[in-house]
């Protein structure tokens, strides 16, 4: 499997000398989910803007696809922190999703039939179809975020960065958020790059688990070796946790 | 009707007008989504100092004033960014100490006659061919960057994040929507007067976007609102012998209004 994400001993600062990250190391390979666990200010965000290139490390290397990672970004998907929250703002769920293709129309360009096309194809994947006329800020939290995925993937990436995707959505549209990811990884060998503080459910998804908080606490598969020494580590002291293992997959949840 | 066609005077502020409202309507769409209607009335509070500087520097006080606020709105876009504060937190300050130039200087400078109530208030009689010119230059200035880079404006506008993440040049678009919204401002002042020239930047799209939850036709309908009152407001502005700002922005105002009677339109 190619490497789609390679980071060296990445530091980076907002301030001279305060170390936000700490002599990164990571990888991620091709059709592989790597969950980024850490506490809030941990420097999860900062990873993910360093890796789109919106933040340039003091230290280190990251290579995108071996690219540096400007000139990756029209092959990395962006899903940020906080969904945006304009009020009624005036797009229905196509024009958000079609928003994910003006890369790739370019300046002074309108969108073409072939962009449209491919916005429906993705609503269609995503089993949002129903809902493309639909005002967006109509929709619930779930629905919101899953067009928002759309729009990610509309512009047809090869990795996906998803910034605290749990963040406002209730435990069965998480779940559900979960299932999606697995099956774009396994259908369309996308890669997934995702920051989570949530430790449950995402375990059950991801291939690797990176405990961040300042420093890599924990690089490796979840499971057993997550233990909680290593989370009290990367959380701190007296924090309860629950971990989902492989067993949860087969995990069905009563409808209705 | 036919009548005021012929005064030289109805006509010029007719062309200015419909001009003008239309580049307006097309701004306060983003001006009202991104949150900034503030913005207007700082920028035309600094006019106030920019027509004031020309008039000390002896330099055109109309072309002064728009290079002026064309810099002090880029000023607010910049000084927000740097000092991590909303617009509206840097636009209070850029606004008092803006109208604090105009106002020293004037005090400051002999045999200042400029008619300060037209200046603030808007006169019909204010605009004469060159304002006409003015008028039409900007607002094609106005549209043409507005259709060029709308979807640019768009994706800015609802999800700065992910517009910046996607490697558009977010920065630019920003001073160049504010640049756009100086130049329309300062124009309209002419016609509007200080005081109201926002006006038609923040209710025509307010209203729309109560009658309305798509973009396309949110666009439409403040055109539509913004040409209907600027036309109706000079019209009676003419037959009320008042200042065309004061009947324009209370048309504009009035409809907000009314539309919060109706309940809203998905």
């Amino acid at each position: 499997m190619s490497k789609v994400l390679e980071i060296r001993d990445l530091w980076v600062a907002y301030e001279p000398g305060q170390w936000v990250l700490q002599g990164l190391q990571l990888q991620l390979k091709e059709a592989e989910v790597l969950a980024l666990l850490g506490p809030n200010g941990g420097g999860k965000t900062t990873l993910l803007k360093t890796v789109l290139g919106l933040l340039r490390p003091q230290r280190g290397e990251v290579k995108v696809f071996g690219l540096p990672p400007e000139g990756a970004r029209p092959l990395v998907g962006y899903l940020p922190q906080l969904s945006p929250d304009r009020g009624r703002f005036p797009v229905t769920v196509l024009d958000v999703v079609l928003m994910g293709r003006y890369a790739q129309v370019g300046l002074l360009r309108r969108p073409r039939e072939a962009d449209l096309q491919k916005a429906r194809e993705v609503l269609r994947v995503l089993g949002l179809e129903g809902l493309q006329d639909r005002p967006f800020f109509s929709l619930s939290g779930g629905q919101r975020q899953r067009v928002l995925v759309a729009r990610a993937l509309a512009a047809e990436p090869r990795l996906l960065l998803l910034d605290e995707p749990s963040t406002g959505v209730d435990i069965i549209a998480q779940e559900d958020f979960y299932q999606l990811l697995g099956a774009l990884r396994d259908r369309e060998g996308l890669s997934v790059l995702l920051a989570s503080h949530d430790i449950g459910g995402i375990t059950a998804l991801a291939d690797r688990v990176a405990c961040l908080n300042r420093q890599l606490h924990y690089y490796g598969p979840p499971g057993e070796a997550l233990s909680p020494q290593v989370l009290e580590r990367t959380f701190g002291a007296h924090m309860q946790f629950l971990l989902h293992d492989e067993r949860c997959l087969t995990c069905r949840r009563q409808d209705g | 009707m036919a009548e005021l066609w012929e005064l030289q005077f109805m006509r010029h502020a007719f062309v200015a007008g419909a001009a003008l409202s239309i580049a307006l309507a097309g701004l306060s769409f983003f001006v009202v989504l991104r949150g900034i209607a503030f913005m207007g009335v700082g920028i035309a509070h600094s006019a106030f100092g920019g027509v004031a500087l020309g008039l000390a520097l002896g330099l055109e006080p109309t072309l002064s004033a728009l290079a002026f606020s064309v810099l002090v709105a880029n000023l607010i876009g910049a000084a927000a960014r740097r000092g991590a504060f909303r617009e509206d937190t840097v636009i209070g300050i850029f606004f008092a100490a803006t109208m604090a130039l105009g106002v020293l200087i004037v005090g400051l400078s002999e045999g200042y006659t400029v008619d300060l109530f037209s200046y603030l208030f808007g006169s019909i009689l204010a605009v004469g061919r060159a304002e006409v010119l003015q008028a039409l230059v900007v607002s094609l200035l106005v549209l043409a960057l507005l259709g060029a880079f709308f979807k640019e404006f768009l994706l800015e506008s609802f999800d700065p994040q992910v517009a910046q993440a996607s490697g558009l040049p977010v920065k630019l678009l920003q001073h160049l929507l504010l640049s756009a919204i100086a130049l329309a401002v300062v124009v309209g002042i002419k016609l509007l007067g200080v005081v109201l020239a926002s006006a038609l930047l923040v209710a025509p799209a307010a209203t729309a976007l109560r009658l309305s939850s798509r973009y396309q036709k949110v666009l439409a309908l403040a055109v539509l609102l913004s040409l209907a009152c600027t036309m109706g407001g000079l019209l009676l502005a003419y037959w009320l012998d008042a200042a065309p700002g004061a009947t324009i922005a209370l048309c504009a105002s009035g409809l907000f209004f009314a539309s919060l009677l109706f309940p809203q339109r998905a």
